[in-house]
């Protein structure tokens, strides 16, 4: 039961303290400071928190790049500059730190290689993660004329080359249109639901709503709330229906009967389409009226072997 | 070795992209075509030809030596600060392993241009050759002494023995002063002995021994691959010519060769000793037959005619006898500098790789080019402190008793760190090959061996042990 339990705790974080010194050693920012964390295996876990609150600098010590001023840190039960763990862990920095005179299919081959994967198994992976990032008919130019978005597709996509069993996610809407958020919530979802752990972070509010099962909202470097979405966002005391429109003699009944139980008016509007769900729609139509692209392609396909069940 | 492999063809393909590639090819198509139309050589097709060899050997190493060292100290240090090193270090590799695969992609780099350079080199001597040269006779020199490797041989050096048991000598006669320290005793009977060794007065005789290598087969030598060059100068007083007479050989059979200077002729005279077959017979057969083929020895003597008709000749020390053996074509003999050169280019790609390991971009290529001037520097430095005792043997200086502190702490030092360098600054590739002279593989091998593993191991090795204590993250430390 106890070595189960060890077995499902991804990463954990006792006390982290990073302060960041200057030249002579004196200390300039504390960037973290007491961070206690516990992210289980098949959590979608969100790192919430205003600019420079310190989750990119936690990000980065859980992968081995700042080394931590104290406190401890395990991933995997290992110490996370040990480069063994690394094979399991995949990584979308918070901007495309990517070569530019790569293409994208070039990029992917060359991480797919630090991952020492078979050729066939790179080759396979590689257009499936090149189709589900809308980047098949871009597969050949290089990565330095795209778009700010399409580099970030793939930088995603080079995070999941390797199949990893932890995804860390730092801002990764960030510079997505639309289309690629809801495709990179609908793949975390995808890849939670085979049992990947998945960390990300974000100042988004709606990226983390729609997908995270448990978030910690950071303040200058320490944890100010923490909790499942549903725990920290539910008001126990109101209610709202949604429903067809009423009639109007059907809805001045409700009204009536909602006014005598309570003793007060309730809130009554239309509820409008969000500007998310518009857009969608809008490029979805475009989509289908050409065929040529030169920016991302829409789709809805997820990389093949990102969906087969681990046994 | 699949993610070594992988990041070495990153830093190849980078290379390219970047148009380096392309640019260094251009520039070595200018300076091998191009340097050696606008410097003349002697007039003589052999001097054209030196001069070519020369250049463009030359420069194609220092311009690759310093593209190296340059691009070298840039990459993973502009790694670092772009961060494109966090998706490298988050992935299963080993800090050794970039660090390797950086190097083996320079390498390759390096080997393919100066492939590039040797094949234009070869091109234009054979052009040059076909087009120059006023006759069969120039162009058959320029073929046997010039695009050829010629082993050279000078006569055994036993300066060091000799200084030692005179001194020891000295000490039990009690002809020693006791005011002299052992090490100013030395230098003074070394700049006796050098005196002796290189200067012939009148009517004196001196006796060189050049020992025959063993690879030369005993009976089936071929006598046009053997050249015997003397060099000397006559020192300034009268104006007779030099005259005198070698005696070439064994100690049973030699030939005499008269040999007269024109008049009174100034500066360093070279003269190339006619060999006969009866006496390189006896050399390379007879001497050798107790059995013995190391053994085999040319015994070569000289007598200054008498000081009517003859003056004081002093021979270079380092130069003033020489026995060219040839023993391999000019094809190979460029490949071997080739690859002295390589082995070079790699020590200097291991130095730029670890200063980008340490420093931030600039301050890494400075320093990594401070290490190379203060290598060449101290390495000079030393040699003219040695060629310095060798060379006054008039002038017997006084100071050497009033050496202040800082003249000598500053000459140890630089003793002490040329020990250092010298194992790298001793292997010469391009002054031979510009000369025919033989690169032979034994300096290869111990190219490869210093150049290309045990010093890159250890600045690799010094450099990765910082390296993993470094945050990657923080672009500045
Ligand atoms: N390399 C660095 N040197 C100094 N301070 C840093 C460094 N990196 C981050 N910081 C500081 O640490 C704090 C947290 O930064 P970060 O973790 O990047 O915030 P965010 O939550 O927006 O990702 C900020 O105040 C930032 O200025
Ligand atoms: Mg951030």
């Amino acid at each position: 039961m106890d070595e189960q339990k060890e077995n499902d705790v991804i990463v954990e974080v006792h006390n982290l303290v990073k302060v960041f010194k200057d030249f002579w050693q004196r200390p300039k920012v504390r960037a973290v400071d007491g961070l206690d964390l516990e992210i289980r295996r098949g959590e979608i876990f969100g790192l919430l928190g205003p600019n420079g609150s310190g989750k990119s600098t936690t990000i980065k010590i859980l992968l081995g790049l700042l080394h931590a001023t104290s406190g401890n840190v395990l991933v995997f039960n290992r110490s996370p500059r040990d480069v063994e763990i690394k094979a399991r862990i995949g990584y979308l920095p918070e901007e495309s730190y990517l070569y530019n005179y790569l293409s994208p299919c070039e990029t992917l081959n060359f991480y797919g290689r630090l991952f020492d994967l078979k050729n066939s198994v790179r080759k396979e992976r590689i257009w499936q993660l090149l189709e589900m990032t809308g980047l098949t008919h871009a597969a050949n130019r290089s990565v330095g004329e795209f778009s700010k978005g399409m580099a970030r597709r793939v930088g995603l996509a080079q995070a999941l080359i390797n199949d990893p069993e932890l995804v860390i996610l730092d801002e990764p809407t960030s510079g997505l249109d639309p289309v690629g958020c809801r495709q990179v919530k609908d793949l975390m979802l995808t890849l939670a639901k085979r049992g990947k752990t998945i960390i990300l972070s974000s100042h988004l509010l709606a990226d983390v709503e729609d997908v995270c099962d448990r978030i910690a909202i950071l303040y200058n470097g320490s944890i100010k709330a923490l909790g499942s979405v549903n725990q920290l966002l539910e008001k126990q005391e109101s209610v709202r229906f949604t429903m067809p429109s009423l009639s109007p003699d059907v809805m001045k009944k409700v009204l009536e009967l909602i006014r005598e139980k309570i003793g007060k008016e309730p809130e009554v509007d239309h509820p409008s389409m969000n500007l998310e769900q518009f857009f969608l729609e809008v490029v979805e139509k475009a989509h289908k009226a050409t065929s040529q692209q030169s920016g991302v392609a829409p789709t809805e396909r997820m990389a093949d072997y990102l969906l087969i069940k681990d046994k | 070795m699949n993610r070594i492999l992988a990041i070495a063809s990153l830093q190849i393909r980078a290379a390219i992209r970047s148009k380096l590639f392309v640019s260094l090819m251009v520039i070595l198509v200018l300076v091998v075509f191009g340097f050696p139309m606008t410097v003349k050589g002697d007039g003589t097709l052999a001097g054209q030809i030196k001069v070519i060899l020369y250049y463009t050997l030359g420069l194609t190493s220092i311009i690759l030596g310093i593209t190296t060292l340059w691009v070298s100290s840039g990459t993973i240090a502009q790694e670092i600060e772009s961060r494109q090193i966090h998706l490298i270090a988050v992935k299963p590799v080993h800090y050794f392993e970039i660090w390797l695969g950086k190097w083996f992609g320079l390498l390759t780099i390096n080997a393919a241009l100066l492939c590039f350079a040797g094949l234009i080199i070869l091109a234009l001597v054979h052009w040059n050759v076909k087009a120059g040269g006023k006759n069969n006779q120039e162009r058959r020199i320029v073929k046997e002494q010039l695009l050829a490797g010629r082993r050279l041989i000078h006569p055994r050096d036993t300066l060091q023995q000799e200084v030692f048991t005179r001194y020891h000598n000295m000490l039990s006669n009690g002809m020693m002063s006791p005011e002299l320290s052992r090490d100013e005793a030395f230098s003074e009977i070394k700049k006796q002995l050098l005196a002796e060794k290189t200067v012939i007065g009148p009517s004196s005789v001196k006796k060189w021994i050049l020992e025959i290598p063993s690879f030369c087969s005993g009976k089936g030598y071929e006598i046009e691959k053997f050249e015997l060059k003397v060099r000397f100068s006559p020192v300034r007083k009268g104006d007779n010519p030099v005259f005198g007479e070698w005696r070439i050989g064994t100690e049973r059979n030699f030939i005499l060769f008269k040999m007269t200077t024109d008049n009174n002729l100034d500066g360093m005279h070279q003269i190339t000793i006619p060999l006969t077959q009866s006496v390189m017979d006896t050399v390379m057969v007879q001497s050798g037959e107790a059995g013995n083929h190391s053994n085999r020895k040319m015994i070569l003597e000289y007598r200054n005619g008498d000081g009517e008709k003859s003056r004081t000749v002093v021979f270079d020390r380092e130069r003033g006898i020489e026995l060219f053996i040839r023993e391999s074509g000019f094809e190979s003999n460029l490949v071997r500098s080739l690859l002295v050169i390589l082995c070079r280019l790699a020590l200097l790609a291991a130095l730029g790789l670890t200063a980008s390991v340490l420093f931030s971009f600039p301050v890494a290529t400075f320093s990594a080019f401070s290490v190379i001037l203060v290598s060449i520097v101290t390495h000079y430095f030393v040699v003219m402190m040695a060629t310095d005792i060798g060379s006054c043997c008039e002038a017997h200086s006084q100071k050497s008793s009033d050496h202040s502190f800082w003249q000598v702490t500053s000459e140890k030092t630089a003793k002490k760190l040329d020990t250092i360098f010298e194992p790298v600054m001793r292997l010469k590739a391009v002054e031979p090959f510009s000369d025919g002279v033989l690169v032979p593989w034994e300096d290869v091998g111990e190219a490869v061996f210093t150049m290309a593993i045990i010093y890159p191991g250890l600045l690799g090795i010094g450099g990765l042990l910082l390296f993993r204590r470094r945050e990657l993250a923080l672009p500045y430390t």
